[in-house]
């Protein structure tokens, strides 16, 4: 052993040992009060979200550059643009995964199509298929820096280094990284330590380009002037592999489970992620910044033939700086453990929640359940995922190492988490994207992307045999893997790609066209597409639609403590009571409580073992039709605003038109009060007339002859009379119009009082001849009315038909019978009738109108005679069946009653 | 609370617990002017970064000359690189600056 590989050693060690002890101590600091406020800023969170940069860009950057010149750049320029325009996906992302409590990218797809079981153990089976050589690459990578730094030959690979690097990642990973199962509450000491990584392998990655540029050469002009011939390959090398790249690269930054935890899942503020869309770019940009420089002097100063994936190593080795090859070693360390750390931790997330748990739901249906017993699973799961995950790395670098193929595979893993891109967006900005569309798309996509890059990459294709690669399967040359449906002559990788995600796109679209979303897919929809709408909007006034479920608050409690373990789930109830305003006990099960709790247990199981906990308690959602509707999409709303408009101007129009109606009676009525009042006056003028001019006179001279005064006094006392009937007239409608007027019922013959009021109108005829008919007569009727007021009514139908017959003979016919339990009496006259648009009139107050030429009335008397018979419980009526010719005839009503008359 | 920046729908959304609520505006109250013009910037930013580094627009220096030395197709590369975390970082500041 030379000193170098024990200083190596150490140092690895050391640095090991020096992460751990981070890792701890800030796990203890932050459960006490206030925790370490710098792990909660933005540059921390940058910082974890650069695991982006593993070992395979540390080191494989240098030799993707030294091998394709200015393609390297592609695997950073595509995060940059996504970073960048962070405003218009990771804002929505960020957002959507802190309402929902996102744990992993299988739950965001599973939570987004409604909850679905099959979605989150597909994605999981895609991540976990494209993560296992990723983490190989990672070992392999530690490995051969390990025999670089140390001298040992490259011949054989020592698996050793390999076999404890993975040992003790998972070590870590399982002290550290499953603490607490909510996935929302940070893991500090990971963060710390990812945190520290990031520094590292960004000072090591500069202080090896500063000393490339400045030390082994004079500036980058220099540098470039020694650059190889065509070394950039600037000529060819913007072309669809260059496109393709930076769209995966782009694509990957999101969907690989490592970014997506710490970009999505551990993000706390989403001002974090404004500051991250610059300064992420800028880690990038660094990292990048010497790669060329690097690249150029490794092939100009190390011996032909030397591996340019470890120039970054061996150059300060061949310059003798140990010190500096140390640090490289240890960011190249930092950058391969970082990655496996998280990588582990966000795949045993998704196992634990997408495979483990829902599998454990169905066998454990009729187990006894105790307090955090999910909890425990869970968790050992996790553990037990991690470890058999690093372990499957490790086992496919022992078997895949000496191929070669491992170079390979960060950009095979790149295209297979792409395929979940299709999904994602679409289902972030496509309501209608539904389960149906996500599972054949994820599925093909999965499928073609093993076929056409997971089956080349492997040695001699596998288990299919070489033949399938330069003949297809069964000799179909159309399904050759690197030349599907005769695309043949790309490059492999953009071959993949393209085919990949455009049938897994097309049959997204397709799936998801040919059904329609179910209602919890609708719910889902909606929240997540309109998250900055409201859609997600958390509260009782929000307007979200609400499944009824009903369950037990002793019920939910229990579930609660089966998941977060018996304190937690006591002191979320403690919130939940309090936020009810209950002083203690459990909080009432609200459909409120039973969805935050949902919302909480998803935090820590994911959406759809929460859902489908919840609904073991709680019955499954029910959707009513209302909620439907109040989910329908914009089309449906925009209906029924329409609609809404349309009632309105309806209302509108009939409000009008009786308004209109109104305006007119009123305008009517204001004539007739004019007229009223103008013959009021009338009235009144003329005896006020005779008073005054007579009074006038009697004051006025003295010789006035006692008879002659007698006669002028006896004129104004007729006058005064006249005034005061006139007066007494008005007084009486303002009473039978306001309903005053005193009517005192009694049991009374009718006929009795017929008779006297015709006796009463002997005095009236004056000077007409008037001939009354008797007619045939009701005999004796028993009736309840008021005598002196029917009487009124009677003589002022008959003065009436006196009045208004303009014939020489005035002839009028009274008669009366019984008829339906009623009496009638009808008395009709020889005048000119009543015209036909009046009929209703003459019984309106005012209508003074319909008078004999010469005779002048208030008009009062129809509408106070019908009046008091209505309040006497009968009715006048003018007779509209009789033709006009004959005159006008009017029936007075009355019901029958069986009391005696008085005495 | 504040109304949210595609307002559609006045309906606010619950800021979580113990934080300030990073909540865009574009209508919101006349104390916190709208970062419109920023907003708009932000959502065109890769979309501007996507046209200079997609092929035709790169390719046009990669025959060009060197300058202090160093190949021009190189300097676009990062020179556009460097502009577009300038311009990141001037976005996130405004935008940041536009609430409360």
């Amino acid at each position: 052993m030379t000193p170098a590989i024990e200083f190596a050693l150490v140092a690895a060690l050391a640095y090991a040992a020096l992460l751990f002890a981070l890792a701890w101590w800030v796990d203890r600091r932050s459960r006490q009060d206030g925790g370490l406020p710098w792990l909660r800023t933005a540059l921390v969170y940058t910082l974890s979200i650069s695991i982006y940069c593993t070992s395979w860009t540390f080191y494989g950057a240098v030799g993707s550059a030294a091998r394709g010149g200015l393609e390297f750049a592609t695997i950073y320029l595509g995060p940059t643009l996504m970073f960048v325009g962070w405003w218009l996906l990771l804002r929505k992302l960020v957002r959507i995964g802190r309402l929902h409590h996102i744990t992993s990218i299988a739950d965001l797809i599973s939570s987004r199509f409604g909850k679905s079981e099959a979605l989150g153990a597909l994605v999981t089976v895609i991540a976990v298929a494209a993560a296992t050589p990723y983490i190989a690459l990672q070992l392999k990578a530690v490995t051969t820096s390990y025999q670089v730094i140390t001298g040992a030959s490259l011949e054989s690979v020592d698996f050793r280094a390999g076999f404890w690097v993975a040992v003790g990642m998972a070590a870590f990973t399982i002290l550290f990284g499953t603490r607490s199962l909510d996935v929302n509450e940070r893991h500090h000491g990971v963060v710390a330590a990812i945190a520290l990584e990031a520094l590292v392998k960004l000072c090591a990655l500069v202080a090896v380009g500063v000393f490339v540029v400045f030390a082994l050469f004079d500036g980058p002009g220099d540098l470039f002037a020694h650059a190889p011939p065509g070394f950039l390959h600037a000529e060819e090398v913007f072309g669809p592999r260059w496109i393709t790249l930076i769209f995966l690269s782009a694509a990957a930054v999101i969907c690989l489970p490592r970014q997506f935890q710490v970009v999505v899942v551990e993000n706390e503020n989403e001002r974090h992620l404004a500051t991250a869309s610059w300064l992420f770019p800028a880690y990038l940009f660094l990292m990048s910044v010497f790669t060329l420089p690097i690249a150029i002097a490794g092939l100009t100063l190390m011996p032909a033939g030397a591996d340019p994936d470890m120039f970054v190593l061996t150059l300060p080795l061949v310059a003798e700086k140990e010190a500096l090859a140390l640090l490289a070693f240890l960011g190249g360390f930092s950058s391969a453990t970082s990655m496996i750390i998280v990588a582990s931790i966000a795949l045993s997330t998704m196992v634990s929640n997408h495979i483990v748990a829902p599998l454990a739901l169905r066998l454990s249906r009729n187990r006894t359940r105790t307090s955090g017993d999910v909890r425990r699973l869970l968790l050992t799961t996790r553990r037990i995922a991690i470890a058999t995950l690093i372990l499957l790395g490790f086992l496919y670098f022992r078997v895949s190492a000496q191929s070669g193929a491992l170079a390979a595979i960060g950009l095979i893993a790149f295209v297979g988490v792409a395929q979940v891109l299709p999904s994602l967006i679409g289902g972030l900005f496509w309501p209608q994207a539904n389960a149906r569309g996500a599972v054949w798309g994820l599925t093909a996509g999965f499928v073609i992307w093993m076929y056409a890059l997971g089956l080349p990459s492997l040695e001699d294709g596998g288990p299919l045999g070489a033949d399938i690669l330069a003949e297809g399967p069964f000799g179909l040359a159309v399904l050759r893997p690197q030349a599907l449906f005769g695309l043949d002559g790309l490059d492999p990788l953009v071959h993949a790609t393209f085919w990949s995600l455009t049938i897994n796109t097309v049959l997204f679209v397709i799936g998801s066209l040919t059904r329609e979303p179910r209602p919890l897919e609708w719910v889902q929809a909606r929240q997540f597409v309109d998250v900055f709408r409201g859609g997600a909007a958390i509260g009782p006034d929000s307007g979200r639609p609400r499944f009824h479920r009903t369950a037990t608050s002793e019920e939910l409690y229990i579930l609660a403590q089966r998941i977060l373990g018996a304190a937690p789930a006591h002191e979320l109830f403690d919130t939940f009571a309090r936020r009810q305003g209950l002083a203690q006990g459990l909080p009432l099960p609200t459909q409120e409580l039973v969805e935050d709790l949902e919302r909480r247990l998803a935090g820590s199981v994911g959406a759809a073992s929460a859902r489908a906990m919840m609904a073991q308690v709680a019955g499954g959602e029910e959707v009513s039709i209302d909620e439907l509707v109040s989910i329908a999409d914009e089309t449906a709303r925009i209906m029924r605003y329409s609609q809404a408009l349309e009632r309105k101007s309806t209302e509108l129009e009939t409000t009008a038109r009786q308004l209109r109606e109104a305006n007119e009676q009123l305008r009517e009525i204001d004539r007739q009060k004019d007229d009223f009042l103008g013959q009021v006056s009338h009235e009144i003028r003329t005896p006020m007339t005779a008073i005054r001019s007579f009074s006038e006179i009697l004051r006025s001279s003295d010789d006035l002859e006692s008879a002659q005064a007698r006669r002028f006094v006896a004129i104004i006392h007729d006058e005064s009379l006249r005034l005061t009937r006139l007066l007494d007239v008005i007084l009486d409608m303002r009473v039978v119009e306001k309903g005053e007027i005193p009517i005192n019922l009694e049991p009374l013959d009718p006929d009795a009082v017929l008779d006297h009021a015709l006796q009463t109108c002997e005095g009236l005829r004056g000077t007409a001849p008037v001939t009354v008919t008797q007619g045939a007569r009701a005999g004796t009727a028993r009736v309840a009315a008021d005598p002196d007021r029917l009487r009124q009514v009677f003589i002022n139908l008959l003065s009436n038909a006196v009045r208004h017959t303009d014939k020489d003979a005035i002839l009028i016919r009274v008669e009366s019978r019984i008829e339906a339990g009623a009496y009638e009496a009808v008395i009709s006259d020889n005048g000119p009738g009543v015209p036909e648009a009046d009929r209703e009139r003459v019984f309106s107050l005012f209508s003074a109108t319909w008078t004999r030429a010469g005779e002048k009335g208030a008009g009062l008397g129809l509408a106070i005679s019908r009046g008091i018979m209505r309040r006497m419980g009968g009715d006048l009526m003018l007779d509209v069946g009789a033709p006009r010719e004959e005159g006008a005839r009017f029936r007075v009503t009355l019901a029958l009653t069986a009391d005696d008359p008085p005495p | 609370m504040s109304p949210d920046d595609e307002g559609c729908v006045t309906s606010d959304v619950e800021a979580p617990e113990g934080e300030a609520p990073y909540v865009e505006s574009d209508d919101g109250p006349p104390l916190a002017p709208a970062p419109r013009r920023w907003r708009d910037l932000a959502m065109l930013l890769p979309a501007f970064g996507t046209l200079l580094w997609m092929p035709p627009v790169v390719g046009l220096t990669a025959s060009g000359g060197a300058i202090w030395g160093v190949p021009a197709i190189v300097v676009y590369l990062f020179g556009v690189w460097a502009l577009l975390i300038a311009l990141a970082a001037l976005v996130a500041v405004r935008l940041g600056r536009g609430r409360g």
